[in-house]
């Protein structure tokens, strides 16, 4: 593949492309300078600099994928709190608004649960994920000190997943009702739940039992036995390939605007 | 052994403790089943500690159980004063999935009712606030404008509330006929009615006694903190999805984005009012610029139902029409986030998809949990009647919170 575009420095609030003529035939270059804050300049930044992002933090990232915009990363647990702290501090990521942190359980992987830590870069105006694995056993390191918010999701986390952070400040369930056991969201948690509560007349309190049915739950699965999507390949792209692309193929046609 | 007593007792006579006031779940103020745990020094505040979750319902859990299209609805329930715009989220994180872009009048529709939905938010969000600050008059003249925005809504999807109205594909039903004219109505003679609510409070001395330099947050600590929404523009930066990262048709309509230069309540109840008349204009904009005919679902059978009058006769729309009501659409394998801007702030949808027509697991990512958090950093060395100037500036809603 050719490349089309070179960056060759960035002086002043200006960066200079060399950008190649896209007619093959003939062999023309110029340079294309971008103010450094225009909205097409983010655009392009956005390709260097996620290709830049992961060349910085290639030791420690497992792997990555684009899917729609979304970009995701995931990322060794023990080094989580560096990560974190260079995409909050970094000039080039300034990710300083933490969107989200949330869980996925897989109960067939032998580390079961996937963290979702979700942040928002207000002045790229870019969105990343940075994922870890962990299980029931291994405590995460909290990212309290890091950003206050943190503070509810990871609260939520451990109340619905029973994902254990370490340092945080105050870690109590939030959601479920007090005294609650087990943990909700995981996917061997029936729906149903196992205690159900009702107001006893004669005590006059509320009394905990044993979830009764007089129906059982009624599962309908109407799934198709066909495969849906067959002539799409949504396989997870490898990262590294589709940044390629991505800077290879679109470039030059970014550069235009 | 009674000298030792003694003594205890009288060292705890010295000994000043603060003192803990349970606020809620049951005070008017709390805007809901907020259980807030205060820890007093004389009447200033050491410590909030709010206990949420007493309507927690596992939607979240339940969304697992779903299908895409059964679980809309639940949408409308999280957050039931601002209900389209969490379907709107919705929609669009299933839409990006599907990478399908529904038709130009769908795009107006969705953002004419996001805006309706913004007005019926704020209208709210203000009258509630001034309620509990004192002041009971915007809220009977405001609720009489939400029942006409509610008609709208009832108008168009036949529920006063839970709308179910934004679909993944586009939006449920056209616009029936006259509807454009009487929303033109409305806003033509809605901007006088903030007007009057202006006159009632924004120079109002106790109003401003109550606002001014209450709930002071800067800039640094909204972002800290997860804010989004009104609570950080009130700090002065100025971050809207609307403008930053435009859906829909956002980015071709005319707005300004209000910011806040102190922090403070005030602010946030100058920038409200201000987006409710830039919702106005939006509102406008939408009525003039939607093309006059066109189609609001996308055509493709397999993500929205086909129309009733055609199943009568067609039978492929017949399959389609039951294959999409029984095993419902499916998405393929991955994981998306899609956030709007609510008018609490920003709303996202965190979608896994296994590949089959079920989520693996959805996210809801609600504004007013990470307000309610801040809840404790913001009344901190306030009295305890600036708690519910704070609940009320938050626009904190339970059914978000606690999901």
């Amino acid at each position: 593949m050719e490349k089309r575009c070179v960056r060759l420095a960035i002086i002043k609030n200006m960066t200079h492309f060399l950008v190649k003529s896209p007619n093959l035939h003939k062999k023309t270059y110029k340079i294309v300078s971008v103010l450094l804050w225009r909205t097409p300049w983010v655009r392009i930044y956005r390709r260097f600099y996620l290709e830049r992002l992961i060349k910085i933090l290639s030791f420690f990232i497992l792997r990555g994928y684009i899917f729609k915009q979304n970009i995701s990363l995931t990322v060794k647990k023990e080094h989580l709190l560096k990560i974190l702290f260079f995409l909050r501090n970094n000039t080039i990521c300034q990710y300083k608004n933490l969107i989200d942190i949330t869980c996925i359980d897989f109960p067939e992987r032998k580390s079961r649960f996937t963290l979702v830590y979700n942040l928002l870069s207000l002045k790229y105006k870019t969105r990343i994920r940075i994922n870890i694995e962990t299980s029931e056993l291994e405590p995460v390191p909290s990212v309290v000190s890091l950003y206050n918010g943190a503070n509810w999701l990871e609260r939520e986390v451990w109340d619905m997943f029973g994902v254990f952070f370490s340092n945080h400040p105050d870690l109590r369930r939030i959601l479920t009702d007090y005294g609650f056991e087990g943990f909700p969201l995981r996917k061997d948690f029936p729906l149903m739940g196992f205690v159900e509560v009702r107001y006893d007349d004669e005590n006059k309190r509320i009394v905990y039992e044993p979830v009764e049915l007089t129906q059982e739950y009624r599962t309908f699965n109407f799934e198709n036995p066909w495969e849906i999507f067959s002539n799409y390949n949504y396989n997870r792209v490898d990262l590294f390939k589709s940044i390629f692309n991505l800077l290879f193929n679109n470039s030059n046609k970014n550069i235009k605007n | 052994m009674i000298e030792l007593i003694n003594k205890n007792h009288s060292q705890n006579l010295n000994e000043i403790k603060n003192f803990t006031l349970n606020f809620g779940p049951q005070h008017p103020a709390a805007h809901g089943v907020l259980r807030l745990v205060l820890e007093l020094k004389g009447e200033i505040i050491e410590r909030a500690d709010p206990h949420i979750g007493l309507l927690h319902r596992g939607t979240e859990k339940l969304i697992e159980f779903k299908t895409y299209s059964q679980a809309l609805p639940y949408f409308d329930r999280l957050d039931y004063v601002s209900m389209m715009a969490q379907e709107h989220a919705f929609s669009l994180v299933i839409e990006s999935f599907l990478s399908k872009k529904i038709p130009m009048r769908a795009q107006y529709i969705r953002v004419l009712f996001s805006e309706i939905t913004r007005l019926l938010n704020h209208l709210l969000a203000l009258t509630t606030h001034a309620l509990d600050v004192g002041a009971m008059t915007p809220f009977l003249w405001a609720f009489e404008e939400r029942e006409k925005l509610m008609e709208f809504y009832e108008r168009v999807s036949g529920a006063r509330m839970h709308a179910n109205y934004i679909r993944p594909g586009g939006v449920a039903q056209d616009l029936p006929i006259g509807m454009v004219d009487d929303i033109y109505k409305f806003i033509k003679q809605f901007s006088s009615r903030i007007d009057e609510m202006e006159e009632l409070l924004t120079n109002n001395r106790i109003w401003r006694q109550r606002l001014v330099d209450i709930g002071i947050v800067t800039a640094g600590e909204a972002l800290n903190w997860g804010f989004s929404g009104v609570m950080l523009r009130g700090s002065g930066i100025k971050w809207d999805l609307r403008k930053n990262k435009p859906y829909e048709v956002y980015n071709e309509l005319k707005f300004k984005i209000p910011v806040g230069s102190k922090g403070d309540c005030y602010d946030r109840f100058l920038i409200r009012i201000e987006e409710m008349r830039q919702s106005v204009l939006l509102i406008e904009q939408c009525l003039n610029k939607m093309p006059q005919i066109g189609r609001i679902k996308i055509t493709d059978f397999k993500i929205v139902p086909p129309p009733r009058a055609q199943v009568k006769f067609d039978m492929h729309a017949l399959i389609h029409h039951f294959k999409f009501f029984s095993e419902g659409l499916s998405l393929p394998k991955g994981e998306s986030y899609v956030g709007v801007e609510a008018p609490k702030g920003e709303f996202g949808v965190l979608l896994v998809s296994s590949g089959i027509n079920k989520p693996y697991r959805c996210r809801i990512r609600a504004p007013g949990f990470f307000h309610l958090q801040g809840l404790d950093f913001m009344s901190k060395n306030h009295m305890i009647a600036d708690v519910v100037t704070i609940i009320g500036t938050q626009d904190i809603v339970f059914g978000e919170v606690d999901r």
